[in-house]
């Protein structure tokens, strides 16, 4: 559901931009038998990209006074935003694919400011945080406000080194966007949806063990948490 | 990144505010120098606010505007002040820059050079 540069340019050995590391055609993925417990029809299977795959730039903006947060959530679930101001917080931004057998990998890149951003898969859900049950983010606590927070310059707009992927019907991810600027802060995610619509490996293709040792790893929540 | 330079806006400031510049949605807009030209017959103090409308945040689903001050300048009768990217380091806008001034003149001039990022 997430992935980040550091991982794979550890095992490079040329100079690798973030632009680079999007799935491109022919690009193999592996999905963890951890999806079982959302989309059956992935787990631990390996697909291929059959297509080129579209770029869609889509940036957000919220604006939050200092001490409050702004809530993004990217499914699909509930309408999108009008284009009017809207009456309320509860709306979807519509970053899942509407078919099966595509994925959106989207890159994530934050604008300069003074914010950072917390990340829930699904609502209720801390993915990044420590194994140890007694502490957990919190942004009603001024200790652990800051637990497992990214930064504008932990994936700056213009090298995003943080990516997210969806599938249809999957369950919600959250982004809530924390201001601390001097009175009212403007935070800019810049997501670039790339669009790639996948057909399966079965374990009876010649390519299979092949793709199913070097497909890159898409986990379930599940797997990111608990340890 | 700068994406977009070397624009410039200019306004009289009035007693109930003018409008120079509406910030696009996805850019901050950076003062880079400010110039006041004040030909009228009296000291004029400027000031300029960033008008802004929060987007729903937890606990207020439609937040109110709000009227940022973000610096003040006093420029004499017959003078023309320019302040340049030193003395404006730090100043940002999200919302609108309105110029507001003590008394409105048409002869009080504000041009603001700025880029957009």
């Amino acid at each position: 559901m997430l992935s980040e540069l550091a991982p794979t340019i550890a095992r490079s050995t040329v100079e690798v931009k973030p632009s680079d590391l999007l799935l491109q055609q022919n690009s193999w993925v592996k999905f963890s038998k951890s999806w079982a417990a959302d989309q059956d029809y992935l787990a631990g299977n390996v697909y291929q990209v059959f297509n080129q795959p579209l770029v869609v730039r889509y940036p957000i903006t919220r604006k939050a006074p200092t001490g409050y947060y702004a809530t993004l959530d990217l499914s699909n679930t509930v309408n999108p935003p009008s284009t009017t101001p809207a009456a309320n917080a509860n709306f979807s931004w519509q970053m899942y694919p509407n078919t099966k057998n595509v994925l959106y990998q989207i890159s994530v890149g934050l604008k300069k400011g003074n914010y950072f951003v917390q990340t829930f898969i699904p609502s209720n859900k801390y993915i990044y945080t420590v194994g140890s049950t007694s502490i957990y983010p919190d942004f009603n606590s001024s200790l652990w406000r800051y637990l497992g927070v990214k930064y504008p310059k932990d994936s700056p707009e213009e090298s995003p080194v943080w990516n997210l992927y969806t599938v249809w019907n999957m369950v919600p991810i959250i982004l809530e966007l924390y201001s601390e600027g001097q009175d009212v802060e403007k935070m800019t995610l810049v997501f670039k949806v790339n669009k790639c619509q996948l057909k399966e490996i079965p374990p009876a293709n010649p390519k299979y063990d092949e793709a199913n040792a070097r497909a890159m790893l898409i986990p379930y929540y599940t797997d990111l948490v608990g340890f | 990144m700068a994406t977009v330079t070397g624009a410039a806006v200019i306004g009289t400031p009035s007693t109930g505010g003018s409008t120079l510049l509406t910030v696009p949605t996805n850019m901050k807009a950076k003062p880079k120098s400010m110039t006041i030209d004040n030909q009228s017959a009296a000291a004029r103090t400027i000031n300029l606010r960033d008008t802004v409308t929060p987007d729903p945040y937890n606990g207020v689903a439609s937040p109110s505007v709000q009227y940022l001050a973000r610096g003040q300048w006093t420029v004499g009768a017959g003078l023309t002040e320019t302040f340049d990217e030193f003395d404006l380091k730090a100043l940002e806008f999200i919302g609108t820059i309105d110029a507001y001034a003590d008394a409105t003149a048409a002869s009080c001039v504000i041009t603001i050079n700025y880029d957009l990022e």
